[in-house]
């Protein structure tokens, strides 16, 4: 079958060694040998490859690189719009947006393109997307189904919101009125995405959009240094003298809540140690507290380790700067021992290039000799000629031989002035080396900082997830108590016995009316409540009250008034709340509005350290930027190095080779030029004695060309 | 398919830096191959398209037709098809080799020797150069992670 041909611009040279004749055959022309070109760079980069390894720099760059690709493709959405010029502002927009909301940059510009699209301005498009967050919230539909929904409903087709359950009936999505359609939408779900960002699960969406903002932010630095390799160390030292402050006065927010939060368990338990009757229903409480205490000592914990850890990054940059002059001297060295070796490699090239032209001359000469000689077969006359020629042939040859040789010591001087550059060269770039080493170590202490301190931002959103799932477990806890009593309360109210009591058995009326007999049953429900609210003022147990008011007011009620009345409550109380823990230690019992007021006050408590980690994130996310770029900067420097590096060693090496291939040509050629001239002055000596009739044993065979 | 593979150029150490390669992350290496092709759509595509179109004779507008830059980490073309294209019932691959050498072997067709392929532009030096570019910039951008 036939073949397609496939033709790759560059292949190993191993593959050139190869399959040389069968590439020639089919390709002719193809396959140059390039290394001189390109070889030792591709080793150096080779070497490059994979040198460095910094954990926060893989899903910082990758997230980078995904949001400039975003960035751009809304931005070209923009422009083909003829919106360019509100780039700016929409970028500001969605930055805005994923601060305030939780969601994602990556979710909001696919979403506001896909709506810019079809809505072709910028302030309505902002509204719009304010909405669908807001729908979204509101349905439990993601953002892309309902920004694509809206935007159809932009171009003429509404029946996508129609499958979005936002309560939209036909006869509004037929008029296609988008401003109706959308005020409905407002009047419905306005102010939806902001209630959930407001909750806990909004708050962790924040901080964890704010830690991969972090992230983010590192590798947007660390991408620009690469682009720009500018010295960054000042900003860095900035950035570090900025930071680390910083960090001190989030791990003092957090001691401080942390303080407070212990404070308020001090109060519980000092509150539960003043009532003996609730000792041991706060037994759970106890756990629940302890619980969250252990979660916030974890979380200082950290949080005072990174702080050590920044300021021996400090340390660090502070003497990295130092490295950096001492760097940026050893680069200027090589950058001058670079300058002044590149003429005399390009010389001794040249000087290569222009030998092999005149090796080729040469041979044609050598060649337009022999068949000269050949042709020679005439008389004297013609002989004498062509010996003269021939002679004049050997002058120019002989010129040509010393011109070689002049070439071969001029490629001599410029191989040995390259060694001696590429030896200064190997001087300085050890100096570099050395302070380039210095430099990337201080950035590897930075980085592993930073890193650090993404980690304790990670862990600071577990701890407050562990705080969350605490007061939810509590509160759920203290509504489960209320909805009890109240079901016990409400126990007494029942219609239907409120119907049949207006009747006898057979059916006579018994005088109280439905009314009164329902006005008998909700004042028997206030008696049973005041009776438990008794009880519970003598020191009940929640759990025993709990237990009283499940029986309901029939029962419940008149027990409960005779453990009044006899004096009884206390001791009741103990008694079951023993039974109770003998047979099992399950239970949660608590005052209803201590605890509600604990579960209150621990909300806000986290809240507040929410939102007041969401606003650090901010700024700490323009910081990894700034110590993203020298990170990148100083690696890129330390790649160019040991790709120059290796490019030096490669070409001393070449230079080396090609000064012997040179020799070695020259050598070969003068070879075959005494060889060939002795040849065919033997031979036109052979021919002259043939014509002559004079006869030469020693007349030797055609001679054989051999060109290297 | 099946396809004859030749080179531009010989390059020192080009396993090795492939071989390198492969140790970045997946994204690094589709960067290089985007760059790739469009090096090769920038400059290989056209010198053989030309070469075809102006060298190989009645047969070189279907043969130009069916060059493709194809998608590798090395800038790569690929020449001829083996769909028929031709009225006889020849494809492109069937037609390439015999207006090049102009070896007609069983066919009727009248192939002359027109040596289009060794007539293509030379584009090996600026091609090589660019992706070697490329290959620093994809390095500088992702040997640090």
């Amino acid at each position: 079958m036939a073949k397609t041909l496939t033709v790759y611009l560059a292949a190993d040279l191993k593959k050139f060694n190869q399959g040389m004749d069968d590439a020639e055959r089919r390709a002719k022309g193809l396959g140059g040998t390039m290394s001189g070109m390109l070889g030792p760079a591709l080793i150096g980069a080779a070497a490059a490859a994979g040198t460095f390894a910094v954990a926060l720099g893989v899903d910082g760059v990758k997230a980078a690189v995904e949001d400039e690709a975003a960035a751009a493709k809304l931005a070209k959405t923009l422009e083909n719009l003829g919106l360019a010029h509100d780039t700016a502002p929409v970028e500001a927009y969605i930055d805005s947006m994923q601060r305030s909301l939780g969601i994602a940059d990556s979710e909001l510009r696919p979403a506001y393109d896909r709506l810019v699209r079809s809505i072709g301005n910028t302030e309505e498009a902002n509204k719009a997307l304010a909405l669908s967050a807001d729908i979204a919230a509101g349905t439990g539909k993601s953002l892309q189904a309902v920004t694509e929904a809206l935007g159809k409903a932009y171009d003429g087709n509404t029946s996508g919101l129609s499958r979005l359950g936002a309560g939209l009936d036909t006869a509004i999505l037929r008029t296609g009125d988008m401003q109706a359609i959308t005020q409905r939408l407002a009047d419905t779900f306005g102010g939806q995405a902001t209630t959930q960002s407001q909750t806990f699960q909004g708050q962790l969406n924040r901080l964890s959009v704010a830690a991969d903002e972090l992230k983010e932010a590192f590798g947007v630095g660390l991408l620009g240094a690469i682009d720009d390799a500018n010295g960054q160390t000042q900003s860095l030292t900035d950035s570090m003298a900025e930071l680390e402050p910083l960090l001190k006065r989030i791990g003092g927010f957090i001691g401080e809540t942390a303080s407070d939060y212990l404070t308020l368990a001090d109060a519980i338990q000092d509150a539960a140690s003043a009532s003996e009757d609730f000792i041991d229903g706060l037994g759970p409480l106890k756990f629940l507290v302890d619980a969250a205490a252990s979660t916030f000592y974890q979380f200082l914990n950290p949080v005072s380790y990174t702080v050590d850890v920044f300021t021996a990054a400090d340390k660090a940059a502070r003497g990295m700067t130092s490295g950096t002059v001492l760097a940026a001297l050893g680069a200027r060295n090589v950058g001058t021992a670079a300058s002044s070796a590149t003429p005399s490699v390009q010389g001794l090239t040249d000087a290569v290039d222009d030998s092999g032209a005149e090796a080729s001359e040469s041979a044609v000469r050598y060649l337009s000799l022999a068949e000269a000689i050949d042709a020679v077969g005439g008389g004297t006359f013609n002989y004498r000629k062509e010996i003269s020629g021939a002679t004049d042939d050997a002058r120019d040859l002989a010129i040509e031989l010393n011109y070689n040789a002049h070439v071969t010591r001029v490629n001599e001087a410029a191989a040995a002035a390259a060694a001696a550059a590429t030896g200064r060269q190997g001087s300085a770039a050890s100096s570099a080396a050395g302070s380039t080493e210095k430099l990337t170590a201080a950035e590897k202490a930075l980085t592993k900082a930073y890193e650090a301190q993404s980690l304790q931002f990670e862990d600071t959103k577990a701890s407050l997830q562990q705080h969350i799932m605490d007061l939810e477990t509590a509160g759920q806890r203290a509504k489960d108590y209320a909805d009890s009593i109240r079901d016990g309360l409400t126990a007494g109210l029942d219609l239907a016995a409120a119907y049949s009591g207006q009747f006898t058995k057979e059916g006579e009326k018994t005088g109280i009316s439905l009314l009164e007999g329902f006005n008998r049953q909700v004042a028997q429900v206030e008696w049973f409540g005041n009776v438990l609210a008794a009880m519970k003022a003598q020191g009940a147990d929640a759990g025993f009250i709990q237990e009283v008011a499940g029986l309901g007011p029939g029962i419940g009620g008149p027990l409960g008034e005779q453990l009044i009345n006899d004096g009884l409550v206390p001791t009741m109380s103990d008694k079951w709340v023993n039974v109770q823990n003998k047979i099992s230690e399950l239970g949660v019992q608590l005052v209803p509005e201590f605890l509600n007021q604990g579960v209150a006050d621990a909300q806000a408590l986290v809240n507040g350290m929410a939102q007041q980690l969401a606003m650090e994130g901010g700024r700490l996310t323009k910081l990894g930027k700034e110590i993203g770029k020298p990170v990148g900067a100083s690696f890129k420097a330390q790649i160019l190095e040991d790709v120059a590096e290796a490019v030096r060693a490669v070409e001393a090496s070449a230079t080396a080779a090609r000064a012997e291939r040179v020799a070695q040509a020259s050598a070969q050629q003068a070879r075959i030029t005494e060889q060939a001239v002795a040849q065919a002055v033997a031979s036109l000596v052979a021919k002259s004695d043939a014509r002559t009739g004079r006869p030469n044993p020693a007349a030797p065979a055609r001679p054989v060309w051999v060109l290297g | 398919m099946a396809s004859a593979r030749v080179f531009d150029a010989y390059v020192e150490g080009l396993n090795e830096l492939l071989r390198a390669l492969n140790k970045l992350p997946k994204e690094a290496n589709q960067e290089l191959k985007a760059s790739s092709k469009v090096i090769a759509e920038r400059y290989m595509v056209p010198a053989w398209k030309d070469a075809a179109l102006n060298y190989a004779g009645p047969w070189g507008e279907k043969i130009a037709a069916s060059v493709k830059a194809g998608t590798d980490r090395i800038p790569v073309v690929r020449i001829g098809g083996n769909r028929k294209v031709f009225s006889g019932g020849a494809s492109a691959t069937m037609v390439r080799y015999p207006s090049d050498s102009g070896q007609k072997r069983d066919s009727w067709a009248p192939f002359e020797e027109t040596d289009w392929i060794a007539k293509r532009a030379p584009y090996q030096e600026k091609a090589l150069e660019e992706w070697a570019n490329a290959v620093d910039r994809v390095i500088a951008k992702w040997a640090v992670l």
